[in-house]
């Protein structure tokens, strides 16, 4: 039988608030923890939008660049006008405009046809006569592009930036004008013209330093590939028995001092960190993230923003320290984009940052790069000092010690990573030869024997002169 | 009661109950598409694509899951179950009416999955994705199908059924895997099963399910029993509560809010419990995922959505439950409170939710503590999506008076709430904080309404009210945009009318020929025109010079050209027989042909400047020169070439060609002004060139003409594509040029370009004289473009032909900014070339 309402057992007082409020306090725990968060996530977003501003501040006032108009400004500043429209006119003269179609398969390095693996001076070349009727031809563009090495250096060029959009095709032009002479200086050296050989030669680091601009990756890896070039071209004419040693110390000049690895480094990732900024500013049309993608929106968040632009301060330390390590800083800070990623299958929570670390630069590829260039330069220096050690004293180095007597420092026949170059002498001719191409850590091996000539696979693997 | 007609009745009533699901979700499916059409700015192609797959796969599975929860626990909510049982019609028959009236409902829809596919593949060229197995998703429907009605028949709530339907569809696929592993040996989920595996393990526990299915339901039907089960378990603490000592609201507890959550949770014991175990089962994937012990897979997104939806149902269901809700609102309980009180369980389980999401990646050790917030950077996404989600299921709950249908339907919306969502942003602009701000109308809306929700007064005030919280939550987001929309100037009318008038204006003489494009090698018969040069009369162009003195082609056809002067001068050769194949106009396209004749032009003159002895001195002996007499030949006529395109580009509609055609003049003239130009290219072929030049009013007309060309061409494509943004502009990519891609929405778009084309023809109206710095700028301005491209800044004579000695002439590629050479000094410098003697 059921107690009448008035009763009923009174609660103690002491529990009566918990059992009155006991459920919703329970429950108000996690939505107040959660609103807690909430507040969190708002105050870090405002918090980052401030630290955003004081960081571009910073940046403009170093008298870096942080958008389109800046870069616009920066690269006008560390570029010279004078030549500006001499270099225009040659780069749509030598843009293969008018280059026949038919004429593709008779050229090397401008079209399909092979050169020989080592040029034999007034050997057989069947394509030559076409070769020399286009030299003909493009004569007076080979004339300009000596006359315009007088003009200072990196030339301007009209270019409106837009962020990752900008296009840079009087970059990528540069490669024809720096094919063109690799036409000249291959007849030239097929024909023994020393003379003409090493005027084109110069004229290729002209190319190279026209168009030297460092205001971002892809300008710099242009740059690099032009020098490349520049020092194949270099290792090849050697075994024409052509130069004097006069003409040797002009072509070492010609291959300039090391790389200043930190500086150049921190030009184009200051570049890189602008056109990030422009960029975010503008990611529906900049940045080609698919329809819909949440990273689409999450990169509007100051946050992101702010963990985007800040990963350049990361990647501008890179360059700091010797070359030597920086393939290994490089690794180490791509690492450790990708510690929480497992194999890059990425997070349900790491919505943006596996997708931002997507449109990073290679730093690696890039590192690589650089070490690739200085340790080509080197290998073009001692080559022509062993060619000038020959010369001189009438027999090959035995060791590649001996070219300090022609003034070659112990760092010059060392690759950045310490090893020596490769050295042998078979006969008549000495062989020179420097790191795989294929290795995936660049520049820190050498093979004991030096590439064979007939195999191709071998031949292509790694830079190499082949010295008469 | 007639057998036959009670039978026919039975029914009748079966259809009608399904009515409201099988016209509901093709609905759905009409407003993805419609939001697929707008977020894919009107391409109505497109939205076909992405719909395909929703429709044609979503549709009839939605309607399998929940149609046995519809049919039998809908008769469950309204106890009416025992009026069927009392029916002149048998248990089995019913059972069998209702499973039948669904499997009409699915072939219905099935029908309409197929009639829409095929649509979208005669139109969009797509039939959705193929991967999934056009015979294995049917049969799995049919399997759903059953398994749902007998959960139904088994289960006392419809939503209960529909929650325990979620793992149950599941089943054939385990058991393909099961069979599988055991058959192959091979204990790898990564590989999907063999398809004559998943089809046996479907139709096994289809036959099953639908024994299950009549055998419950025949049960269900019958005259009750009263059953003791030997392994009940009795609750000693559930008994406790139940003491009049303990009961809410009467006892000791004496909070009415208290009483009120105890209440819900009372009532909704069974469906929080299945919600949470979903849940839990998605937390616990995602803690694997991370953990990297499971390969990623959308399935844990998949459970959280239809959670939360749940969770968001289960706010206003479980009172719509057998009309529990009357209870309260005839004890006149206040509407806050109620809705106070419904909310917030479920939503302090939503909050730990994401709580503990945010908590996995520290409790699988992946990252630390102090690093939570900013290593899970999509997190305030992820809070954003689930409170959407919550928010828009708990409206539909309110709305929607069967629980089943709002269990069915509520994740679909979400889904549409995110489309339009995504849409807002892609399409609209909208800002985060004003899509956020949006998140809030469901709630408002629902707060506003219970007391009628209460009541039951389901009127038109209730829904109006409510349409009116749709409208403003589908408004809102648009605001942004259409305040833009305000401040962006479109067309000017007068404008339009004058555009619209000269298009058909006689002195425009509108060439509707489409622009032909020159290529390279298409000659058919090596011609040596520098031995036998033809006329070009016959193309209704004579430009003078050395093509005057044509002459057949020689009968003795060379071998293939071996060196390079032959083969330049069959090139030109081709290019002048396709120019003498028509009189129409020439496309900037032709790019290639006219940078190859700008190329022997400027290698054959400068060649020609330095003289051949100077030559012989530099070369060496090695080396050959380059003949001079050939290089004349080829200079003369490349020229000529050039000069004649440059005139026929000018017939052209297209904003592109006149530019192109400004390009060609502007290199002619700086040619035409190089000493020993005029003798090499003799009087004749210089006098007319220069005239050519120095034309303004035909080129005036030309210009004017491909505006009101180009803007009717550009309305025409417009209005062909519903009107969706065309991609060009007179020939320009209007993406390219005007960055219109950071414009959202195509009618923005559309007033945008508007607006520079009227900027456009009000310059071209106005001549040289209206040629001011604050005009380039608006134009630059309107057409999205630098300033620098019209000349103005600091390198802006790079840009412009104002100065022909500074300005830098980058070819013929497709120009980068609109009218960019209009009215620049070129064209003074034309006409002060042609007055001298």
């Amino acid at each position: 039988m059921s107690q009448p309402m008035s009763e009923q057992p009174k609660p103690k007082s002491g529990r009566r608030g918990f059992r009155r409020f006991g459920w919703l306090g329970l429950l108000a725990l996690p939505l107040g923890i959660f609103l807690l968060a909430l507040i969190g996530v708002g105050i870090r977003e405002w918090q980052a939008s401030q630290r955003l501003e004081n960081e571009l501040a910073r940046i403009r006032d170093a008298g870096l660049p942080t958008d389109d108009a800046t870069m616009s400004q920066w690269f006008q500043q560390a570029t010279h006008t004078e030549g500006t429209a001499a270099w225009g006119e040659l780069l749509r003269l030598a843009g293969g405009a008018a280059l026949p179609s038919a004429a593709f398969d008779a050229l090397p390095y401008i079209g399909n046809a092979q050169p020989p693996t080592v040029i034999e001076p007034g050997g057989a070349w069947p394509e030559e006569p076409l070769v020399a009727e286009y030299l003909s031809w493009m004569r007076p563009a080979i004339q300009q592009l000596h006359e315009a090495r007088e003009y200072p250096t990196p030339v301007w060029q009209p270019i409106e930036f837009q962020g990752f959009q900008t296009l840079l095709e009087e970059l990528q032009e540069s490669r024809s004008l720096i094919r063109l002479l690799q036409v000249e200086v291959e007849h030239a050296l097929h024909h023994g013209e020393a003379e003409r050989a090493l005027r084109g030669l110069n004229s290729m680091r002209g190319v190279a330093e026209a168009f030297n601009w460092d205001i971002c990756l892809v300008a710099d890896l242009v740059h690099r590939a032009l020098v490349g070039v520049h020092q194949s071209m270099i290792l090849r004419s050697l075994a024409c028995d052509l130069w004097t040693e006069e003409q040797l110390e002009q072509l070492l000049e010609q291959l300039g001092p090391p790389i200043e690895a930190d500086g150049k480094w921190q030009r184009v990732f200051a570049g890189e960190r602008a056109m990030t900024a422009s960029a975010l500013m503008d990611p529906a049309s900049q940045l080609d993230l698919g329809t819909g993608s949440p990273f689409w929106i999450l990169v509007k968040l100051p946050s992101q923003r702010e963990f985007w632009i800040r990963a350049y301060d990361a990647m501008l330390t890179v360059g700091e320290g010797p070359l030597d390590g920086l393939l290994d800083r490089a690794q180490a800070l791509e690492a450790s984009w990708q510690r929480n990623q497992r194999d890059g299958r990425g997070s349900f929570f790491d919505l943006t940052r596996f997708q931002v670390s997507l449109f990073f630069p290679t730093l690696e590829a890039y590192a690589n790069a650089f070490v690739r260039s200085e340790n080509g330069r080197r290998l073009a220096r001692t080559a022509l000092a062993i060619k000038k050690y020959q010369l001189r004293n009438g027999t090959w180095p035995t060791e590649l010690q001996q070219l300090e007597q022609v003034g070659l420092n112990a760092s010059d026949w060392r690759i950045v990573s310490g090893q020596p170059l490769g050295y042998q002498v078979d006969g008549q001719v000495a062989y020179a030869w420097g790191t795989d191409w294929q290795e995936p850590k660049q520049g820190t091996a050498i093979r004991a024997q030096p590439p064979n000539l007939d195999d191709e696979e071998d031949r292509d693997s790694r830079p190499w002169a082949l010295i008469r | 009661m007639n057998d036959r007609l009670a039978l026919g009745r039975l029914w009748w009533k079966e259809l009608r109950q399904l009515l409201p699901l099988i016209t509901l979700l093709p609905i759905m499916g009409l407003l993805f598409l419609l939001f697929g059409w707008l977020a894919n700015d009107g391409s109505f192609a497109q939205a076909l694509i992405v719909g395909a797959g929703m429709i044609s796969l979503a549709m009839p599975g939605l309607f399998a899951a929940g149609v046995g929860a519809l049919s039998v626990g809908y008769e469950k909510e309204q106890r009416t179950i025992r009026w069927l049982s009392s029916l002149p019609v048998s248990p089995s028959r019913i059972v069998r009416v209702k499973l039948g009236a669904a499997f009409l409902g699915l072939v219905a829809l099935w029908l309409v999955a197929g009639i829409f596919l095929a649509f979208s593949s005669r139109f969009a060229g797509s039939v959705g994705p193929m991967e999934v197995g056009w015979f294995t998703w049917p049969l799995h429907t049919v399997f759903v199908l059953l398994a749902g009605f007998a959960l139904a028949w088994r289960s006392r709530s419809g939503l209960v059924a529909i929650l325990l339907i979620v793992p149950v569809a599941a089943l054939p696929l385990l058991l393909a895997y099961a069979v599988d592993a055991v058959q192959l040996w091979r204990f790898d989920f990564h590989h999907d099963p063999s398809v004559p595996i998943l089809v046996f393990s479907q139709v096994l526990l289809g036959v099953l399910a639908w024994w299950l299915a009549e055998r419950w339901g025949r049960k269900s039907l019958a005259a009750e029993t009263v059953t003791t089960s030997r392994f009940a378990f009795h609750w000693s603490w559930r008994e406790t509560y139940r003491t009049p000592q303990r009961r809410a609201g009467y006892g000791a507890v004496t909070s009415p809010t208290a009483a009120m959550v105890w209440q819900f949770l009372s009532q909704s014991a069974s469906l929080l419990s299945g919600i949470g175990a979903m849940l839990a089962l998605a937390l616990a994937l995602f803690a694997l995922t991370e953990r990297g012990q499971v390969e990623p897979a959308p399935w844990p997104v998949f459970l959280t959505i239809l959670g939360i939806s749940w969770l968001g149902v289960s706010v206003f269901q479980s009172d719509s439950v057998g009309q529990r809700i009357r209870f309260l609102a005839d004890r006149g309980i206040a509407p806050r409170l109620v809705w106070f009180t419904r909310h917030v369980f479920p939503a302090a389980v939503l909050a730990a939710f994401l709580l503990v999401i945010l908590l996995v990646r520290y409790l699988t050790g992946v990252v630390a503590f102090d690093e939570l917030l900013s290593a899970a950077d999509g997190w305030p996404l992820m809070i954003a999506g689930a409170v959407m989600v919550y928010v828009i299921s708990q409206w539909v709950a309110q709305l929607l008076p069967s629980p089943i249908v709002s269990a069915i339907v509520a994740p679909t919306t979400a889904m549409i709430g995110f489309a339009y969502a995504g849409f807002s942003q892609l399409q609209l602009g909208t800002p985060i904080w004003l899509l956020l701000t949006v998140l809030f109308i469901p709630l408002v809306a629902t707060r506003a309404m219970t007391r009628r929700w209460m009541d039951r007064r389901f009127g038109p005030s209730y829904w109006g009210a409510h349409a009116g919280f749709l409208v403003a939550m589908l408004l809102l987001p648009a605001v942004p945009i259409l305040a833009v929309m305000v401040k962006q100037p479109g067309m000017p009318s007068d404008v339009a009318r004058e555009l619209a008038a000269a298009v058909n204006v006689p002195r425009y003489n509108r060439i509707t020929a489409q622009p032909l494009e020159l290529v390279l090698g298409k000659q058919e018969e090596p011609g040596l025109w520098l031995d036998a040069p033809s006329s070009d009369e016959d193309a209704g162009f004579s430009m003078g010079g050395s093509a005057a003195e044509a002459t057949e082609p020689p009968k003795n056809v060379p071998e293939p050209a071996a060196s390079w002067l032959e083969q330049w001068s069959g090139d030109l050769e081709s290019v002048r027989q396709q120019l003498a194949s028509s009189t129409g106009p020439i496309s900037a396209s032709s790019v290639r042909v006219l940078e190859y004749l700008r190329g022997i032009a400027t290698l054959t003159r400068m060649s020609l400047e330095r003289s051949t002895e100077e030559a012989k001195v530099t070369l060496p002996a090695a080396t050959i020169v380059a003949d001079p007499d050939a290089a004349a030949r080829l200079y003369t006529e490349s020229v000529r070439l050039l000069a004649e395109i440059g005139g026929r580009m000018r017939l052209s509609h297209r904003l592109i060609d006149q530019d192109t055609a400004d390009l060609v003049d502007i290199w002619l003239l700086a040619e035409l002004q190089r000493p020993g130009v005029r003798e090499r290219l003799g009087e004749t072929l210089y006098r007319s060139t220069v005239q050519s030049l120095a034309d303004p009013a035909r080129r005036q007309r030309a210009r004017e003409r491909a505006i009101a060309v180009s803007w009717a061409e550009f309305n025409r494509v417009r209005d062909a594509q519903m009107r969706n943004l065309p991609n060009q502009f007179g020939g320009y990519d209007l993406g390219a040029i005007s960055g219109l891609e950071a414009v959202k929405g195509a009618w923005l778009a559309n007033r945008r370009i508007g607006h520079a084309v009227s900027e456009l023809w009000q310059w071209a109206r106005a001549g040289a004289a209206g040629t001011t710095p604050q005009r380039l700028r608006d134009v630059a301005e309107a057409w999205g473009q630098s300033p620098r491209e019209y000349g103005l800044g600091e390198m802006g004579f790079y840009f412009r032909a104002d100065d022909l000695d500074r300005f830098q002439h980058r070819g013929f590629r497709i120009p980068s900014a609109v009218g960019s050479q209009w009215f620049a000094d070129w064209e003074r410098q034309a006409e002060s070339l042609a007055t001298k003697p």
